[in-house]
């Protein structure tokens, strides 16, 4: 995951400021970095309302923690860290919930669409709730390796740093993950959703 | 039979000569090739199927849509950081605090302390009692004698205001700190 030069000269100012107890520029630092942050929450638990209390949950945690911080380490890395692993305490936390994988989840209010034509969104939002599903299957070890993987194209070796893992593991978690999800595609029920999607 | 239609001797002769089979045939010698495949070839059919499901999951993957963060996200963020970090003092902030503490404490102390003491001992003791009130009025009377004279009560006057400035100071400064902490953490809530 490279950023543009700029990218990270600004962040490296925003920390800078932070650090000297500019509360504002660590407002600009989440302003940047809410979007993926809570597209990570989103997809690890399944849910709007606990995605927004646990990307809160790691934008406070950074900002806490932040004097400890190693600046030789990209930031976002770290940030990612933080919230993938809140979400998988969530999530170990919340096994002992019965829930209903059945269910499908409905589709989340923010999905973002470029498309202004409602059946391309229809689409979209179905592709969603489809993956979400499938997502809401795996372990979370497994999940977590899949959403870093697909939605920030991070480097296994990135990956093995945030989950605090070797960098074989990381690539095993993501195969039996992806072998899991094949096992998963293959019910006649996701098919059926699927098919058109990719047909689009 | 007219010149146009075949001969089915000939027919069968004309599929030969061009190599060609039956479809119903052609169907039932594929199955018995499938069957009389080594398995290698059936482990390379069920390699292509398992690459093509990978590639679904990765293509379906790959598409998925990003989930944009609720309207305001960050501003509520702030907001609640803001207000653990006014809960909190700064470390200037609390230094403040302590000095101011320690020096209020190093002041009070020996005075309550004092006072304390001769108390217990008054209540204890009647006789002493009666002299600390004996000795406490002489005090007072010595004083304002004292004070009669302008040459030991324009000092004594002198040394009482500078005295009382730093405790003035000092408590202005905890009051405008915890006023500013409580209107802070209010106004806070409020967003």
């Amino acid at each position: 995951m490279i950023l543009p030069e700029m990218l990270v000269e600004q962040e490296n100012a925003l920390l800078e400021n932070t650090l000297r107890g500019d509360v504002e520029a660590f407002g600009d630092l989440i302003r940047l970095y809410e979007r993926p942050i809570f597209n990570l929450c989103y997809r690890m638990l399944g849910d709007g309302a606990e995605a927004e209390d646990a990307a809160q949950e790691a934008f406070i945690r950074a900002y806490s923690n932040l004097a400890s911080y190693d600046r030789g380490r990209s930031f976002k890395t770290w940030l990612f860290s933080i919230a993938s692993n809140h979400c998988i305490d969530r999530l170990r936390k919340r096994r002992l919930t019965l829930l209903s994988i059945d269910e499908p989840l409905p589709p989340h209010p923010a999905l973002v669409s470029d498309q202004p034509d409602p059946e391309q969104q229809m689409l979209e939002e179905e592709r969603s709730a489809l993956i979400q599903k499938l997502l809401n299957q795996l372990a979370p070890d497994y999940r977590v390796a899949v959403v870093l993987r697909y939605w920030y194209d991070l480097s296994y070796q990135e990956m093995s740093e945030m989950l605090e893992t070797t960098e074989s593991a990381v690539k095993s978690r993501l195969f039996r993950a992806r072998q899991a999800l094949v096992e998963l595609l293959e019910d006649s029920e996701a098919q059926m959703i699927l098919q058109p999607l990719l047909a689009s | 039979m007219s010149r146009l239609e075949q001969d089915p001797m000939r027919k069968d002769f004309n599929h030969l000569e061009d190599e060609a089979v039956h479809e119903p045939d052609e169907t039932r010698m594929q199955a018995g090739q499938r069957l009389a495949a080594p398995a290698e070839s059936t482990q390379e059919n069920t390699q292509q199927a398992s690459d093509a499901s990978f590639q679904q999951v990765d293509q379906l993957l790959k598409t998925a849509p990003t989930v944009a963060s609720p309207r305001g996200f960050a501003d509520r963020v702030l907001a609640l950081i803001k207000k653990q970090a006014q809960m909190y003092p700064t470390y200037s902030e609390g230094t403040g605090i302590v000095l101011g503490l320690t020096a209020a404490a190093f002041v009070t102390i020996p005075i309550l302390g004092t006072i304390l003491f001769l108390a217990t001992q008054a209540i204890v003791n009647q006789s002493l009692r009666v002299t600390l009130i004996r000795e406490i009025s002489n005090a007072i009377e010595t004083v304002a004698v004292w004070l009669q004279s302008p040459t030991i009560s324009l000092p004594i006057a002198l040394l009482m205001v500078v005295a009382i400035l730093p405790f003035t100071a000092l408590s202005g400064y905890l009051f405008w700190f915890f006023n500013g902490l409580a209107k802070a953490g209010a106004s806070s809530e409020q967003a």
